[in-house]
C-alpha cells in the first residue's frame, strides 16, 4: 500500500484566499483564450453566392446595380463577380455605394479599367467599417459610361435568388433576383459576442430567448469548472500514484 | 459538483449546438419518421433497403418521437446526454479499481467531455455508440458480467462494429483465463443474434448497404480510406504546437497505463481503440470524421493520466503545497482553457449546405408530387424535408448506385449513371461540383434549373426539373 501524505492545512481564511486566487487566474484564462479564439473568428459575409447567369452589360448609359440591407454592423467591403466575353481595350467601370437611409449619401467609389476582367473575377472591394450598417439600406452601382455593348463587362447574376430586402437593379429598377455578391463585415469582439449570443437565442421560447441566460450559464459554468480543477489539482499534487 | 457541471454542460451544448447538424443523420432520422408515420423501418416507402448504419438509433428516435416529434433535435439531445454519460463513466472509472487517487478519471472525464471530434458528431449515434461501450467495458472490469453482457450487446446492435467491443472483452477474457459467465455469454449472443436476424429476414441482409457504398467511396477518384484519413488526420494536428503538449501527455500517460504498477483498469478502453483503428483499416471504408471520434475516449484517458503523472511529479518538489497546488491548477487550465474556448465555433460556424439542403427539401415537399422522385449527391437533409422517394448518387440508398461507384470513378460519373438509369423527377445538384455534367448536352436537353437555394455566404444549389416533353 502506499504511503499517503496528510495534507498540511492552513488555516480557513488562507485555504479560501488561495481558492479565491486560483479561480481568479482561472477566470483570466479562460477569458484570455476565449477572447483570442473569438478574435480569430471570420466575421460572416453575407449575400448571394449564386451567379448561374449574366446581368445586361454595362455600358453607355446601362447601369447594373444591387440594393442590400446590411444585417450586421461593420459594413468594410463589397465582393462581387464579373464577367467579359470580350478581351478588347481599357474602359473606364465605376462602382458606387451610397447609403439609402441617408438620402443615397455616397459610401464608395472605386475605378477600375475592363482591361482587369479577363472572364470571369471576383472584386473586393475594401473600405473602412461602417459601424451603424445593420439595418441600413445600401444601392451599389455599376456604370461605364465609356464602354461599348458586345465589348462591356456583365455582372454575375442569379434571376431566382430571393435574399431578403435585396434585388437587383437595372437602371433604378428593382429586377427579380439579386447579382453574385457579398458583403463583407469586420466585427470587434464585443460584436462577435453579442452575434453568438443572437444566434443561440434566435426562435427560443420563454427564458431560452433571452440573451443573458447564456451568459448565466457560461459564467456559472466557467465557475463550476474553476472549482473541479482547483478540486482535482489539489488531490493529484498530494497523490503519490499507488494503489490502495 | 461533478453533477452540476454535467447540468450547466448539457445547458450550454444544448444551445451550442441548435444550429449544428451534418447530412448522415438525416438518414435515420427519416427512418425514424417513416416508423412513426406508419410505413415501417425503411427510407423509400415500400423499398426495404437498409440503408443507414444504425436502425436501432432509428428505433428509439421513433420511440422517444412520440413525445418530441422534432427529430433532429432529439437527435442532438440525445448526442449530448450520451456524451455526458459517457464522460461520468470514464469519470467513475478509476473508483473501485483500487486506485488511491480518482484525479485522473476526473479529469479523463472532464477531457471526454470537452471532445471537439465526438462534440462535432451531435446528432448522429456515435455519442450514444460511446457510452454504451464505455458502460460494458467498466461494467466488465467490474465483473458485472449480465450488466456488461446486456451493454456491449446493444451496442453491437447499435452499429455492426460495435461488434468488436465483445471481441475485445472475450479476448481479455481467455488471456485472463477466467471461467466463462455462460449466462452472460448467452445473453450477448442471444440479443446479438435475434437482432441480425431479424435484420435479415427484414431487409434480406443483415448489414447496411451504407458499408459497401464507404468501401467504394475508398476507392473512388481522390477517395480515401480510413488509415490514409487518420495518417492525415495526424499531420494536420501534428502542425498546431498547442497540440504538442496534449500529444506529449498522452505519451506519458500511454507509459503509465501499460506499467505493471500503473493504471493498467484503461486496458480494456486501449485494446478496443485498438482494435476499432485496425477493423476500419481491414474493412477498408472511406474516411469520414465521425470514425475517428471513437478514438477521443482513449485520447483522453492517456492526456488525462500522463497530467496526473506530471503533477504527481510535481508533489515530490521541494516547494511550498501552494506554490505545487498553484502550479498544478495552472496546468490544468492551461489544458482545458483552449477545449472551453472552442465551444464557441459550434454555434458560430455552422455547415453553409444545412440552410439551402433545408430549404430545397421543404420547397420540394410544397411543390412537388408526394410521388415524384429526387435525385441527389448527399441525400440525407435534402430527402429527411422532401418527404420523396429519393435517387442517391453517392450509393448509400441504391446498391445498384453503391456497387458501380468504384468503377464510375468519380461522384460525376455516378450521378451521370444513376440520372441516365432512374430518370428522376427531379435533380438537385451543387453546380459548381459537376460543371461537366450540368454543361452536358444530355443533361441539358432533360433537365431545367427550377429553383436556386443558397446559403448567405459561399454555397447554392438548384433544383432541376425534368422538362414535361422530354
Amino acid at each position: 500500500m502506499a504511503d499517503r501524505v496528510p495534507p498540511r492545512r492552513g488555516s480557513v481564511s488562507r485555504r479560501h484566499l488561495l481558492f479565491g486566487a486560483a479561480l481568479a487566474v482561472w477566470l483570466a484564462v479562460l477569458a484570455l483564450v476565449a477572447g483570442t479564439s473569438l478574435r480569430r473568428l471570420p466575421a460572416p459575409s453575407w449575400g448571394n453566392p449564386a451567379g448561374e447567369s449574366l446581368s445586361a452589360e454595362i455600358a453607355g448609359a446601362t447601369r447594373v446595380g444591387q440594393a442590400f440591407t446590411a444585417p450586421l454592423p461593420g459594413l468594410s467591403g463589397l465582393r462581387l463577380t464579373l464577367d467579359r466575353a470580350s478581351a478588347g481595350g481599357a474602359r473606364q467601370i465605376i462602382l458606387h455605394l451610397k447609403d439609402d437611409s441617408q438620402a443615397g449619401a455616397g459610401v464608395l467609389t472605386r475605378e477600375f479599367w475592363t482591361s482587369e476582367v479577363p472572364g470571369a473575377v471576383s472584386y473586393r472591394f475594401d473600405m473602412a467599417p461602417l459601424r451603424n450598417s445593420a439595418g441600413r439600406t445600401y444601392t451599389m452601382i455599376l456604370e461605364s459610361p465609356t464602354s461599348q455593348a458586345g465589348d462591356a463587362v456583365a455582372a454575375r447574376y442569379s434571376p431566382t435568388s430571393a435574399l431578403q430586402g435585396s434585388g437587383a437593379m437595372l437602371d433604378g429598377q428593382r429586377l427579380a433576383g439579386d447579382l453574385q455578391f457579398q458583403a463583407v463585415f469586420t466585427l470587434t469582439t464585443p460584436q462577435k459576442v453579442d452575434l453568438l449570443l443572437t444566434r443561440m437565442a434566435q426562435g427560443r421560447p420563454h427564458l431560452l430567448g433571452w440573451k443573458g441566460f447564456y451568459v448565466g450559464v457560461a459564467l456559472a459554468y466557467a465557475l463550476a469548472l474553476g472549482t473541479f480543477l482547483w478540486q482535482v489539482a489539489r488531490s493529484l499534487v498530494d497523490d503519490r500514484g499507488g494503489t490502495a | 459538483m461533478p453533477l452540476m457541471l454535467g447540468a450547466l454542460a448539457l445547458t450550454g451544448y444544448v444551445s451550442l449546438s441548435a444550429g449544428w447538424g451534418y447530412d448522415d443523420p438525416y438518414i435515420t432520422f427519416r427512418y425514424a419518421g417513416n416508423l412513426l408515420g406508419g410505413h415501417g423501418l425503411v427510407y423509400n416507402a415500400g423499398e426495404r433497403t437498409l440503408s443507414t448504419t444504425t436502425p436501432l438509433f432509428a428505433i428509439l428516435l421513433a420511440g422517444l418521437g412520440r413525445i418530441w416529434p422534432d427529430l433532429p433535435a432529439l437527435g442532438r439531445g440525445l448526442s449530448l446526454a450520451s456524451l455526458l454519460a459517457g464522460s461520468a463513466i470514464v469519470a467513475l472509472w478509476p473508483r473501485g479499481e483500487g486506485v488511491q487517487n480518482e484525479g485522473a478519471g476526473l479529469l479523463a472525464g472532464l477531457l471526454l467531455s470537452l471532445s471537439p471530434p465526438l462534440l462535432s458528431t451531435t446528432g448522429s449515434e456515435m455519442c450514444l455508440y460511446v457510452g454504451l461501450v464505455l458502460g460494458g467495458l467498466l461494467a466488465y472490469g467490474r465483473s458485472r458480467w449480465l450488466v456488461a453482457a446486456g451493454l456491449l450487446a446493444l451496442a453491437a446492435m447499435l452499429r455492426p462494429d460495435g461488434l468488436i467491443a465483445g471481441v475485445v472483452v472475450g479476448m481479455l477474457h481467455l488471456i485472463r483465463r477466467r471461467p466463462l459467465p455462460w449466462r452472460a455469454v448467452l445473453l450477448y449472443a442471444a440479443l446479438v443474434a435475434a437482432w441480425y436476424a431479424g435484420l435479415w429476414l427484414y431487409y434480406g441482409w443483415p448489414l447496411p448497404v451504407t458499408l459497401l457504398a464507404k468501401q467504394q467511396q475508398a476507392r473512388m477518384e481522390g477517395g480515401a480510406g480510413f488509415l490514409s484519413g487518420f495518417l492525415a488526420l495526424v499531420r494536420q494536428y501534428s502542425r498546431q504546437p498547442a497540440y504538442w503538449a496534449g500529444a506529449a501527455l498522452a505519451l506519458v500517460g500511454a507509459r503509465r497505463v501499460a506499467a505493471a504498477r500503473g493504471a493498467r483498469h484503461w486496458l480494456p478502453l486501449m485494446g478496443w481503440t485498438a482494435l476499432t483503428i485496425a477493423g476500419y483499416t481491414a474493412v477498408g471504408v472511406s474516411r469520414y470524421f465521425w470514425y475517428y471520434a471513437l478514438m477521443a475516449p482513449a485520447a483522453a484517458v492517456l492526456v488525462a493520466e500522463g497530467t496526473a503523472d506530471l503533477i504527481r511529479g510535481l508533489g515530490r518538489v521541494r516547494l511550498p503545497r501552494w506554490t505545487r497546488q498553484g502550479l498544478a491548477a495552472l496546468l490544468l487550465a492551461g489544458l482545458t482553457a483552449p477545449l472551453v474556448s472552442g465551444l464557441a465555433p459550434m454555434a458560430w460556424r455552422s455547415d453553409p449546405r444545412l440552410g439551402p439542403y433545408r430549404r430545397a427539401g421543404e420547397w420540394l415537399a410544397a411543390h412537388t408530387p408526394p410521388e415524384a422522385s429526387v435525385g441527389a449527391l448527399e441525400v440525407g437533409i435534402i430527402g429527411y424535408y422532401a418527404e420523396r422517394p429519393m435517387v442517391d448518387f453517392a450509393g448509400l440508398i441504391q446498391p445498384q448506385i453503391a456497387r458501380r461507384l468504384a468503377a464510375a470513378g468519380t461522384y460525376q460519373g455516378s450521378a451521370e449513371w444513376a440520372i441516365r438509369t432512374y430518370r428522376p423527377d427531379y435533380v438537385v445538384l451543387y453546380p459548381e461540383a459537376f460543371p461537366g455534367l450540368v454543361a452536358g448536352q444530355e443533361f441539358r436537353s432533360a433537365y431545367v434549373p427550377t429553383r436556386t437555394f443558397a446559403s448567405q455566404e459561399s454555397w447554392w444549389l438548384t433544383v432541376y426539373r425534368r422538362g414535361e416533353d422530354r
